[in-house]
């Protein structure tokens, strides 16, 4: 307590000077970071709804126009099958998504509770299908596909997604059953329920959100997709949202504003679930188990 | 209510025997403690009744049935696991009534039950709560109540108690003993703390390797050891074990061993002698004697440490090669100091023999008022 | 039950591959129309003697190997910072995300609008530096187009490489950092002493998989370039889609095909290993 400090202030000044310019440095890189994620997303909603006589002008207007429109909007459910290819991509999203997690789940239950030999080799080959870049299979699926009679059809194309996204379904929601200790299986049959009983009264409600979130998550890829629904589909009417928003940009005259305002919508929802999705992808990412 | 028996029951993993062949009867409304260290297939054998695991060979009998091939839900038994697997999305209620709903009990009676069962156990305030709202013991509380509401024939139990901290456990177990004697239900507690399984089992089935080593009352398996691994196992601290051969040459049959000499009590000379050369000789720590002076029924040693817990002191003392640990009253030990030299003995009806190879207990007659004998009057240190 | 989706997985991945293999020795032309010759090595030959496939090769490298560069540096500095406890942390790792969230399509042509020579923002932007007198012509320009698609993908792939990255960086015991404050570290050799060696595992995990995904990446170079200008962004893939639906050169197509499976199944391999070393359940 006697100890006379010397010098306080020089001692400190150094510290906190170069405390401050880290915290200077870490606010400039946050604000750079979210500039450039958010830009390219105002600057889609503001060309949505710019007049298309402003949108050809240069220098461009960074704000807003005063006298914005919502006519771009309007127009491509008025003029364009928008409305169609969104119907076409949830039918396919939903139905794939679905398919992918009943199998997925059947797959990875077997993988998480029974010890079998192969299982290890099972759980690399689930891994690996999801790695290959997808044009290696969609050559030959197509080519079977089309003897098949199953191009230009979303079922079709749903088939197509099963085959990479039931391997994604799978390797997540093990990890998901991985998490559900063995023992409340356990003390659910001793308790006196069956094995399908204790399947539907515990197992099944505990893996709610993750079968939940595996679903959302296929999803989001099946209404992202691109290549082989570029490949499969050829009738505008059969188009998902993806084909139908590629096709603007192929004229001569694209008109961006329009282009913009259906880039808005397609990606409003997948937005949405995706973010409310992050913290658990990130789980899921670690475990190999997600495609970016 | 029913008794339980195995009957040379095996469990074979692919290349690993976890129970080898094991026999055992549990009487009605006993309280049968497994214990022995981890992985030695004691919770194979609880999973095995329960009907978790698959019998490889030998028959599993409860009360008349063999049960074998019954599935675990038509056992009719109870079980409380290490973890509770509490079901996380079922409230306390939910939780307490889930094997009666099943059962499709009447809506009435269930109430009635879970009602009971939670004043039992002091969980009236918490049924409308979820297992994660729940402390440790209330968790605990509530298997324990999961359990006991069905009235099982048997009630099976894999170390409930190893999650809890040291001084809920102790009070914990208590109060598990004291339902199980209320109920009076035939009880498998499996642990692998044997002062938890003295103090709580009335009887003792010790486990080693797929085996069962010893199955006695805790008394029993205390004073009477069925090999050298229950010496060591049972019992803190263990018996003192020493590696000895019988001398007879001197004027008094002795067991030497790492430079330390016992006598031998004469009862138990023939039957050394027949186990022959290798054998292994064991005292309790409180049958140690120590004394300033030597009294002709030990050795000198020098001490090496004094602990004194308060309501015991432990001594150890190194002699020759070998250590030894004597328990004594507080008031004894305080007169002993670190570096001290002083005479330590046993009473010679004390000492346990166990054969050198197999560690089978050696038999011997037992003579309470036995005294070493001296043939020539002379001291034999 | 895992027979079934076992079946399915080697009915709808693996026996396509296997027959792309079997394709790529034959001579066929048109797409499931059958060929002559049985067994070829011609479409190997053809292909390893064409210019154009190591054009395309090189391009998937510089483009895969950039989208990593980049990916890696600005996931580290937006993992530093998240790692960092400040008011409105929640929402700027969801506005960091927010790329990660776009549909590849939409991706694509907001970049494409953006980087528009005449009225695209970028160059009007670029324009209001005060060094800058010339802007490029991004996508119609061979120089920069290959440039400007790595930035989109950059842009798409860094936030998983933040996130992923992230994790690992909360993985390491606060005691480390501790501990070499006390032992006089600064925070540049706190980071080069025990952040980086502490990622190391997931940084190869997240460059690993940035690979392989940009090995395969279609969309942005489809959409935005087609290839062009002159092959600068003729990565494998979309010369292996225009081999087969432009030119109907199914037989070479597969080759290219089985070369790119080759890259892939190498860094595959060497992801696995590196998962299956990280948890043996």
């Amino acid at each position: 307590m006697t100890e006379v400090r010397n010098t306080p202030i020089f001692e400190n000044v150094v510290p906190r000077i170069s405390r401050a310019a880290g915290k200077l440095a870490i606010a400039a890189t946050a604000v750079f970071l979210c500039s450039i994620g958010v830009f390219p997303f105002y600057w889609m909603f503001v060309t949505s709804i710019r007049p298309s006589t402003e949108i050809f002008e240069f220098p461009p207007r960074v704000l807003p126009s005063a006298d914005s429109v919502f006519s771009p909007y309007l127009t491509l459910f008025e003029e364009t099958d928008l409305a169609q290819w969104l119907l076409n991509s949830t039918g396919v999203s939903a139905a794939t998504a679905f398919f992918a997690c009943l199998f997925g789940a059947m797959a990875a239950y077997a993988l998480s509770r029974f010890r079998f030999s192969g299982r290890e080799t099972s759980q690399v080959v689930l891994l690996m299908t999801q790695m290959f870049p997808a044009i290696l299979l969609a050559l030959p699926m197509f080519v079977f596909f089309s003897r098949l009679g199953l191009l230009n059809s979303l079922f079709g194309l749903s088939l197509a997604y099963l085959a990479f996204l039931i391997p994604v379904a799978a390797v997540l929601l093990k990890a998901f059953f991985d998490a559900i200790p063995v023992e409340l299986e356990e003390a659910s049959l001793i308790d006196g329920a069956s094995r399908i009983g204790t399947l539907f009264r515990i197992t099944l409600p505990l893996s709610l959100p993750g079968l939940a979130s595996t679903f959302l998550f296929c999803f989001i890829i099946s209404w992202d997709e691109f290549l082989f629904a570029r490949m499969f589909i050829r009738q505008p009417d059969n188009w998902t949202v993806s084909l139908g928003l590629a096709s603007f940009s192929g004229e001569f005259v694209t008109p961006w504003d329009q282009v913009m305002a259906a880039a808005t919508i397609i990606t409003l929802p997948v937005a949405v679930i995706f973010l409310a999705l992050q913290r658990y992808l990130v789980r899921g990412l670690t475990s190999g188990g997600v495609k970016g | 209510m029913a008794t339980a028996r195995l009957e040379n029951v095996t469990k074979r993993y692919p290349g690993h025997l976890a129970v080898d062949r094991i026999n055992l009867s549990i009487e009605d409304g006993e309280f049968l403690v497994l214990v022995g260290p981890s992985g030695c297939g004691k919770s194979t054998t609880l999973r095995m009744i329960a009907g978790l695991e698959h019998v490889t060979e030998g028959n599993i009998w409860v009360g008349d049935r063999r049960v074998n091939d019954v599935s675990p839900r038509d056992r009719d038994v109870a079980m409380v696991f290490q973890n509770y697997a509490l079901y996380p999305h079922m409230n306390v209620f939910m939780n307490l009534s889930y094997s009666l709903r099943l059962r499709r009990v009447p809506r009435e009676r269930i109430e009635t039950l879970v009602n009971q069962v939670a004043a039992t156990l002091d969980l009236s305030p918490l049924l409308n709560r979820k297992p994660v709202q729940l402390s440790g013991g209330q968790r605990q509380r509530v298997a324990l109540g999961r359990a006991i509401i069905r009235e099982p024939k048997l009630f099976l139990m894999d170390e409930p108690l190893s999650n809890l901290d040291a001084k809920l456990r102790v009070q914990t177990r208590t109060e598990i003993t004291r339902l199980q004697r209320r109920l009076g239900v035939t009880t498998v507690y499996v642990t692998h703390d044997q002062s938890e399984a003295m103090t709580m089992g009335s009887r003792i089935a010790v486990m080693n390797d797929g085996k069962i080593l010893q199955i006695a009352v805790p008394r029993d398996l205390y004073r009477n050891p069925a090999n050298s691994f229950v010496a060591e196992f049972v019992g803190t601290p263990p018996m003192n074990l020493l590696s000895v051969r019988l001398d007879r040459s001197g004027s008094v049959d002795r067991l030497t061993g790492g430079g330390v000499r016992i006598p031998c009590p004469e009862s138990a000379v023939e039957a050394l002698e027949a186990v022959g050369q290798g054998f292994r000789v064991g005292f309790r720590p409180e049958d140690a004697v120590i004394s300033g002076s030597n009294t002709g029924a030990g050795f000198f040693g020098q001490v090496v440490a004094v602990e004194d817990l308060g309501h015991e002191a432990l001594v150890t003392v190194s002699a020759g090669n070998a250590q030894f640990i004597a328990r004594l009253p507080p008031a004894r030990a305080e007169q002993i100091r670190h570096g001290q030299r002083i005479a330590f003995g046993v009473e010679p009806s004390k000492l346990r023999f166990f054969d050198g190879r197999k560690g089978a207990a050696v038999a011997f007659p037992l003579d309470e008022s036995l005294e070493p004998v001296r043939r020539h009057g002379s001291c034999p240190l | 039950m895992l027979g079934p989706v076992l079946v399915c997985i080697f009915v709808l991945v693996i026996a396509p591959l296997l027959w792309g293999l079997r394709i790529s020795l034959t001579d066929s032309r048109m797409i499931g129309l059958g060929y002559r010759k049985g067994f070829t090595l011609e479409n190997f030959q053809t292909i390893l003697s064409d210019p154009d496939t190591w054009n395309a090769v090189w391009v998937t490298i510089v483009f895969s190997g950039g989208t990593v560069i980049g990916s890696v540096l600005l996931g580290i500095a937006a993992a530093l910072v998240l790692d960092r406890d400040f008011p409105g942390r929640g929402i700027v790792r969801v506005l960091v995300i927010l790329p990660w969230a776009v549909p590849h399509v939409v991706a694509a042509l907001v970049w494409q609008w953006m980087y528009n020579p005449d009225f695209g923002i970028l160059n009007y932007g670029l324009l209001l530096l005060p060094w800058v007198s010339a802007t490029p012509k991004w996508l119609s320009d061979p120089q920069f187009a290959l440039l400007a698609i790595i930035i989109v993908n950059v842009w798409k792939t860094y936030p998983f490489a933040a996130l992923l990255l992230l994790a690992g960086i909360q993985t390491i015991s606060d005691d480390l950092y501790e501990a070499s404050a006390i032992d006089g570290a600064g925070p540049a050799r706190r980071f080069l002493d025990i952040t980086l060696p502490g990622l190391k595992r997931v940084l190869a995990i997240v460059v690993l998989l940035l690979l392989i995904w940009s090995f395969g990446n279609f969309v942005f170079i489809f959409l935005m370039t087609q290839g062009g200008p002159a092959g600068a962004t003729n990565a494998l893939v979309v010369h292996i889609y225009f081999e087969t639906f432009r030119f109907f050169r199914a037989g070479s197509a597969f080759a290219m095909g089985a070369l790119l499976l080759a890259m892939s199944i190498v860094l595959t391999s060497i992801y696995i290993i590196m998962l299956r070393g990280q948890d043996n359940d």
